[in-house]
């Protein structure tokens, strides 16, 4: 037996102990007896542990209740040992035979024959017992059975007999064997009887264990309390529980550990492993005073909203109201999903189990996937931007009206270009004068010429006298002023021109430059009054009047000081306003209302107030060369044209930046001209066009001007690159009268 | 525009011409007499002088003469129209000036207006002669805020002494003459109105506007308020006249030389356009039965309507 085997070597390597021991001048003999007696007591434990590896320091299993028993039965064993010692030591095999026999017999005098006689107790089959020791009549043991199938027994009972077979009924028996037997459901088939064994109440138990998953040992308890070996007093773990030796690795260095560091020195020496460097944050410590802040004093974060409940429509069978009728599926079908205003139909199910599958299952899965994935979930390929609502909100034209559309009627100078014209303050008579020095008068409406004057010089501007009581207009020429009284004015009219042009008494003479020349007999055929410039001050190129009629401001084309004068009339007076101007003088203007005056030279316009004879403000239209501009009849707004294309509106109380900067045209522009009474102006250009604006100031300053473009008018013929060279609005109807470089003056009428 | 007076027969040839104005001529028309005397007329012109003047012709065939016998005073603006009841008693003139006076035809003994200035007068004896007769008128009518741009009689009996203006201020207004009373204004917005004509039998006014339409109104709607029709133009009629045989005839004038017949009943284009001249204006037409008399800036041309033209 290996048991056996085993138990000797033991003995042997303890004997080798003890005899150490017994050398050993310190060790008490007691322990070591003690732990012989240990070994010995509990071989048959030992021997497996003794059999498994000496590392593996398991525990013997043994009862804590039976501790103290088994303390009195070492000291009971004790006394014996001392007793036998040299047996033990010397007989090793006799004590071995001694645990071995078992159970110990007993010398008893027989009844019968009154001799002594060997009588062993009875075997009580248990765990440990050999199955063999089980009440079973076949003893063939654990063969395959088929062995036994052609012989006419089973095998052999524990005498050597033949155990018989037992007889076998047919199908139909053990059918009513089932049907009658109330316990065949707890019969097997014995296969080492041939025969159905019904089961005993244990075994019915173990079944049952198994079948609830449960430990088939009854008796096995998983709720055992703690053994606890080691823990109290006079239990402390003194001695190993393995009495093998410690390893030697434990104590040797490990040659790849060196291999290992010895690479990293190298490393290190090389330079090619640099230790980090410490920070400068790590030699301060830091503190965080978490606990410091102040508590908070906002309020608490609000609760998120409770999602709305489900409404009667998202109810698989709502009322009829809820449902849609075709048109509205059908144009819910035909809306984009984005603008769908809910996302479901109502639908009516006849029963909840004909609710199908919830369609938009995928849908927002792979939703839920895109927004994982931080993709956006709606894709717009382009900017869907209608291109009407980018154009800004302007009334319609035809809302606007009345305004010029069409030419009325056409008057044609035929020999020269005409420069400039101008309309009576009444709106009755239009004066044109051309570059070959001839001034027409006509009607507005009939366009015919009444009277024609001829002058020595081409005309640059003409003008009429914006007075009521006296009718008159003035023509510039090369270095004169020339005034002219138009016929069939009434005679009190008449009269008061004279007494205003030539009167019969002049004022005392000032020093002046300027010579004012009355041309003595009131002619109808000449100018009743010329005034004559400095020489070599070239053409006067603009001519306008204050709005009462008495100065009258001339700009001449030379590009000399002094090409702006101020003429008054009543003091037959000429003056030169500035001394020194930057730039050449495009333009100049008188404010309707204010003594202010606006001077354009070729970049800027000024405005300076006559009356204090100061710079009140410098308009910076951002144009290259203007030539035009023309102040509104409310005289916070300005018009500026140029050259470059460009037309700007200045607010004269919101900036000197432009407000609006309209470009229109394609060629210069070469006139501008507000209506004084309707709220139109219109420029023209030498693209041969005059553009027709809507501009209506409000009289609160919160609303911006409403410009509007109404119309072009086109019907003057570009001639070496000059086009409409000057436009003018008919006083009191929406008439535009325009000069145009072909010679030709146009009406344009509403 | 050169302040004279022609008459033509229908042969072309010019029977007289008469000087009569120094500034050019904006209207005329014949005042009939109730005398018997076909040998002599008397024409009533309009000028821009300020004046209108009554003119005596005598029509003899050898010797056709004119004679200026009155001038008409009052105005401060150049003179638009004139125009005479049918009676011949009356004349209306109109001027820019927004006023319309009532002046009638008999000839005064001795001026009734006086001249202002003596130098003006000297200026005015130098040129016309000392037997014109200077007239002021009888009534002012005077409701117009701009210029008044024609004035007539009513024609029809029922609406005896009654007249009928029309204006740059968009207006069209009746008067009761007798009174000197506007009765009714009706405003066409922003139209001003360049001409005026009345059918014969009273019914419709026609007038002629710069915004290239010739509006109709009904006189027998009680309150005529607005105008009950327009009839279409491509450029600016100028002028507008009706026929007296003809009801519903009627011609317009206008700017690019082209005369154009019209049907009342049928206001949604021009029966028959006459191209008088190319690029020139007509200025006044008149309808005389079949007859067009067309005059404008190329002269005077007649013409005749065929049946079918």
């Amino acid at each position: 037996m290996a048991v056996t085997g085993l138990g000797k070597v033991r003995n042997k390597r303890k004997q080798e102990e003890v005899e150490e021991v017994e050398k050993g001048p310190f060790v008490g003999a007691v322990d070591l007896e003690m732990q012989s007696e240990d070994e010995a007591e509990d071989e048959d434990q030992e021997g497996d542990d003794a059999s498994d590896d000496g590392d593996v320091d398991e525990f013997p299993e043994i009862d804590a209740a039976s501790d103290s028993e088994e303390e009195s039965e070492e000291e009971e064993e004790e006394d014996t040992d001392d007793l036998n010692e040299e047996d033990t030591l010397d007989e090793n095999s006799d004590a071995d035979s001694d645990l071995h026999i078992f159970p110990k017999s007993k010398k008893v005098v027989s009844d019968i024959t009154g001799q002594t006689k060997v009588v062993y107790p009875e075997i009580e089959p248990d765990y440990d017992s050999d199955s063999s020791t089980e009440d079973d009549p076949n003893r063939v043991g654990n063969i395959p059975m088929h062995w036994y199938d052609d012989l006419p027994h089973l095998g052999y009972n524990i005498n050597g007999k033949r155990v018989l077979r037992p007889a076998k009924g047919d199908e139909l028996d053990k059918f009513l064997q089932t049907v009658e037997d109330p316990n065949s459901w707890t019969t097997a088939f014995d296969k080492n009887a041939q025969m159905d064994k019904p089961l005993s109440a244990e075994e019915l138990d173990i079944i049952r264990r198994l079948q609830a998953g449960e430990n088939p040992d009854a008796e096995y308890d998983p709720y055992e309390p703690t053994i606890e070996w080691f823990t109290g007093k006079g239990k402390e773990e003194v001695m190993p529980l393995s009495s093998a030796p410690e390893p030697k690795r434990r104590w040797l260095p490990s040659k790849w550990e060196k291999q290992k560091i010895m690479k990293i020195v190298r490393a290190i020496r090389q330079g090619r492993i640099v230790g980090s460097k410490p920070t400068a944050a790590d030699k301060k410590q830091q503190f965080y005073a978490i606990w410091n802040e102040p508590p908070s004093n906002q309020p608490p974060p609000l609760p998120a909203p409770k999602p709305k409940l489900p409404t009667n429509s998202e109810s698989y069978n709502p009322p009829e109201e809820y449902l849609p009728t075709e048109e509205e599926r059908k144009q819910w079908e035909n809306t984009d999903p984005e603008d769908r205003e809910g996302d479901y139909l109502p639908h009516k199910y006849p029963a909840l189990r004909l609710v199908p599958a919830y369609d938009q299952f995928i849908k927002q899965r792979f939703n839920r996937q895109l927004d994982l994935y931080l993709a956006p979930r709606i894709q717009r390929v382009k900017l869907n931007v209608d291109p009407n609502s980018l154009l800004p909100k302007l009334p319609t034209p035809n809302s606007l009206r009345p305004f010029p559309n069409y030419k009325s009627l056409q008057f044609m100078h035929t020999k020269a270009r005409v420069r400039c014209l101008s309309i009576s303050p009444d709106g009755a008579w239009v004066a044109s004068g051309d570059e070959s020095g001839v001034i027409s008068l006509w009607e507005v409406n009939v366009g015919r010429e009444v009277k024609r004057w001829s002058l020595s010089s081409k005309v640059g501007a003409i003008e009429w006298c914006p007075r009521l009581d006296a009718c008159f207009f003035v023509a510039g020429t090369e270095e004169r002023l020339h005034f002219f009284i138009p016929p069939n004015i009434s005679p009190a009219m008449l009269t008061m021109t004279q007494s205003t042009l030539a009167p019969p008494t002049l004022p005392p003479a000032t020093q002046s430059s300027i010579k004012w020349i009355s041309t003595s007999g009131a002619t109808e055929d000449g100018p009743i009054l010329t005034i004559e410039l400095p020489s070599a001050s070239g053409l006067s190129r603009q001519l306008t009047w204050h709005r009462k009629g008495d100065y009258l401001a001339s700009v001449s084309s030379s590009e000399t000081q002094g090409s702006v004068w101020m003429h008054q009339i009543s003091r037959r007076h000429s003056q030169a306003p500035f001394k020194k101007i930057k730039g050449a003088v495009q333009m100049v203007l008188f404010h309707p209302t204010k003594p202010h005056f606006f001077v354009a030279t070729q970049r800027y316009v000024r405005l300076y107030n006559l009356a204090e004879q100061k710079l009140l403000k410098t308009l910076m239209p951002g144009i290259k060369w203007i030539s035009s501009m023309d102040v509104h009849p409310s005289g916070d707004h300005i018009i500026v044209g140029g050259y470059d294309r460009k037309l700007c509106w200045f607010d004269l109380e919101l900036s000197e930046k432009p407000y609006k900067v309209l470009r229109y045209h394609s060629r210069a522009i070469r006139s501008l001209h507000f209506h004084p009474t309707y709220p139109l102006f219109a420029s023209s250009s030498d693209d041969g066009s005059i553009q027709i604006f809507h501009a209506r100031v409000y009289s609160d300053l919160m609303t911006d001007p409403l410009i509007v473009p109404l119309k072009i008018l086109r019907g003057h013929d570009v001639q070496e690159g000059l086009g409409v060279l000057q436009i003018k609005w008919v006083n009191k109807q929406p008439w535009l009268v325009s000069a145009g470089a072909d010679g030709s003056v146009s009406l344009w009428c509403s | 525009y050169d302040g004279h007076l022609c008459l033509f027969d229908y042969s072309q040839n010019l029977v007289l011409d008469a000087s009569v104005h120094q500034s050019p001529i904006t209207s005329v028309c014949v005042v009939p007499s109730s005398s018997s005397d076909t040998e002599s007329r008397i024409l009533a012109s309009s000028s821009h002088d300020l004046t209108a003047c009554l003119t005596r012709i005598f029509l003899s065939p050898e010797s056709p003469t004119a004679f200026t016998i009155a001038s008409l005073h009052l105005h401060t603006s150049p003179l638009s129209s004139i125009s005479t009841d049918p009676s011949g008693s009356h004349l209306l003139t109109s001027s820019w000036d927004g006023l319309i006076d009532v002046y009638d035809t008999s000839i005064p003994d001795d001026h009734q207006v006086n001249l202002e200035r003596g130098d003006d007068r000297k200026k005015r004896r130098k040129t016309a002669p000392a037997n014109i007769k200077r007239k002021a008128p009888m009534a002012v009518l005077e409701s117009h805020t701009a210029r008044v741009s024609k004035a007539l009689f009513a024609a029809s009996e029922s609406a005896q002494g009654k007249a009928y203006s029309c204006g740059f201020d968009s207006t069209v207004r009746t008067w009761d003459v007798e009174s000197g009373v506007c009765i009714n204004t009706v405003n066409v917005p922003e139209r001003p109105i360049l001409d005026l004509a009345e059918t014969p039998d009273g019914n419709v006014l026609l007038a002629a506007s710069t915004d290239r339409t010739v509006s109709i109104f009904d006189l027998r709607v009680s309150s005529l308020s607005s105008s009950t029709g327009t009839m279409m133009h491509s450029v600016t009629p100028s002028s507008i006249a009706t026929s007296e045989t003809g009801k519903h005839q009627v011609v317009t004038g206008s700017y690019d030389g082209v005369a154009r017949l019209w049907d009342l009943r049928s206001t949604k284009g021009a029966m028959t356009n006459f191209r008088v001249w190319d690029g020139m204006k007509v200025l006044a037409v008149d309808l005389a039965g079949n007859v067009v008399g067309i005059g404008g800036e190329g002269g005077m041309e007649v013409w005749r309507i065929a049946g079918g033209s």
